[in-house]
């Protein structure tokens, strides 16, 4: 989801790099990406992990700030034909969108209690370079601009009201089936190792 | 409808000065201090208590000033169990010191709109015997996502351990006196007694959970409790920060609430959260933020060493920080809001709630 959008194109690249990315998390699910008759797009992201599990915790934060950053990721890698190297937070923010910066950054301090921005921001830059070194892939890179195109011609064919494409529509889920990318993405600069512990008296 | 006076509507605050005497040798100190009984009578009292604990030392370690707040808050934990109904199995949970503070990408510092700690499972609710939905069964709120354990935090508090680049201030707001004034607006009269506002808020949180899949929120927010029945004005921005967007998801699921971001009724808020709150407080209580905040709102300037207290269900409270302050929370919790003693404690609360208020005024 993005406020500063820069076009049809470019939005259905960004919405296609959440889906393309939320289905390669093991610790999540995906139903389908929306694009609203208000102009916005959105994925439905979803998961069933146990939050008293510090590891499990650890992990589907780590898969929800990897699917938030997609979408800028996509624009950048798939939509600009950009190989980014040594971006800055400034730069992110700029791909990503203030929303959706905003959610990985809030995933990232559901962590503990009041983390350091300086780590959230380090780490979202970390998995920003990581999800874009897996956009780049030349298979990839087609697969989204593919699911892109499905969802700007729906977009095209009705446009008033809102067009969804979703991840377990057989064509998609074919495409989506093809896709070759990590399962899961390292967190190294916020993670604590006492997660859900206190002490009391 | 709100009255002129804000007499009784502002939570008041007390800075206590702890003894050197008594931070030296806290057990053997005992628990018999005028200091010490003013500030839990204080705390009971529906206020809230600064607690300064740098004693002589010009530069106590942090780790020194957690150990201070700790025996502070135990010996005040055990006067309000001993003196003014606390629940037996109520008890003080320390969390680690933390790393700093989150603000919006790139912020210097950052406005924490009013919440309560642990929202998720801990906020005001009626009585059980004025509850007519079935809210005090269990007093949780949402369950899935929290930040570490679903206890229910009675008293909030926090250590500062390093202020930062500037002194942070902290808020606090009598959310029953919140309540009065929404349902005065709501209905056009005064509440006749604290049960009319119990029934009013028990309503307000049922109707928050009935519209749960739509605001998304996790949390209660002041719009909600106060008895908004637009979903926007139950969300809550990330943070939740002044200055912060809110969760792709809300944007989807309510529309409208992309033009409530963009623009407040005062046109004086700045960043998305801010507006949201304009939207909330100016549906229930008629007030702007800015007018709400003038109306309700204590101050509280923070320095190192002090341990800032609070009623964590009585009362909401907000905070501006620096990005590099630290601090370490410190709460007085149970792990299940049931029973005849919790009952009690909360009758307590009700009943000089409203009397702080005016009562039948
Ligand atoms: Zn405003």
């Amino acid at each position: 989801m993005k406020r500063e959008h820069d076009g049809p194109v470019a939005l259905s690249v960004h919405e296609a790099g959440h889906l393309v990315i939320a289905h390669s998390q093991e610790a999540l699910t995906v139903g389908e990406s929306i694009w609203s008759d208000q102009g916005f797009t959105y994925t439905n992201v979803g998961s069933e992990a146990d939050w008293t599990k510090p590891a499990e915790k650890v992990r589907s934060i780590a898969a929800q700030v990897a699917v938030a950053v997609a979408g800028g990721a996509a624009e950048l890698v798939v939509h600009r034909g950009v190989l980014p190297e040594e971006l800055t937070v400034e730069d992110v923010l700029a791909e990503t969108g203030s929303i959706d910066f905003q959610l990985a950054q809030e995933w990232l301090a559901l962590q503990r209690h009041d983390p350091s921005q300086d780590a959230i921001e380090a780490e979202v830059l970390d998995v920003f370079h990581l999800v874009a070194a897996a956009l780049a892939d030349r298979g990839t890179s087609a697969l989204v601009s593919e699911l892109a195109d499905r969802l700007l011609a729906r977009r095209r064919r009705e446009e008033n009201g809102t067009v969804r494409l979703g991840s377990t529509e057989p064509e998609v889920a074919a495409l989506l089936a093809g896709a070759r990318l990590p399962a899961e993405y390292p967190l190294t600069r916020t993670t604590t190792a006492n997660l859900i512990s206190v002490t009391t008296h | 409808m709100t009255t002129e006076t804000t007499e009784g509507v502002r939570v008041e605050v007390l800075k206590t000065w702890v003894p050197a005497s008594w931070l030296a040798d806290p057990d053997g100190g005992g628990l018999d201090h005028s200091w010490l009984g003013d500030a839990a009578a204080h705390l009971a009292g529906g206020g809230s208590v600064t607690f300064a604990l740098r004693g002589d030392d010009a530069e106590p370690t942090s780790t020194e000033l957690i150990v201070r707040a700790k025996a502070a808050l135990a010996a005040v934990t055990t006067l309000l169990k001993e003196r003014h109904a606390l629940p037996a199995d109520a008890y003080v949970e320390v969390d680690e010191e933390s790393y700093g503070t989150p603000t919006a990408p790139e912020g210097r510092s950052r406005f924490l709109l009013p919440h309560q700690d642990g929202a998720h499972s801990s906020f005001l609710t009626p009585r059980a015997v004025n509850d007519r939905h079935g809210i005090t069964e269990t007093r949780v709120y949402s369950n899935t996502v929290f930040f570490k354990r679903p206890s229910h935090k009675m008293y909030q508090g926090f250590l500062i351990t390093r202020p930062g680049k500037f002194p942070g201030e902290t808020y606090y707001y009598d959310l029953i006196a919140m309540l009065h004034d929404a349902y005065a607006r709501r209905t056009g009269h005064p509440p006749r007694d604290a049960v009319e506002l119990e029934l009013f808020l028990g309503d307000n949180i049922a109707r928050s959970l009935e519209l749960a899949d739509v605001h998304r929120s996790r949390y209660l927010t002041v719009g909600s409790l106060l008895g908004s029945e637009h979903p926007a004005h139950h969300v809550l921005p990330s943070g939740p920060r002044a200055e912060s967007e809110l969760w792709p998801e809300q944007y989807a699921s309510i529309p409208d609430i992309w033009r409530q971001v963009e623009a407040c009724p005062c046109g004086l808020c700045e960043g998305p959260g801010a507006r949201l709150m304009c939207h909330g407080v100016t549906a229930t209580l008629g007030l702007s933020w800015p007018q709400t905040r003038a109306r309700y709102e204590a101050a509280v300037t923070g320095e190192r060493g002090d341990l800032l207290i609070g009623n964590n269900l009585t009362q909401k409270h907000a905070a501006f920080s620096a990005r590099d302050r630290q601090i370490c929370p410190v709460c007085v919790v149970v792990d299940t809001p049931v029973g005849p003693e919790y009952e009690a404690w909360l009758d307590q609360q009700w009943t000089q709630g409203f009397d702080r208020v005016g009562g039948a005024r």
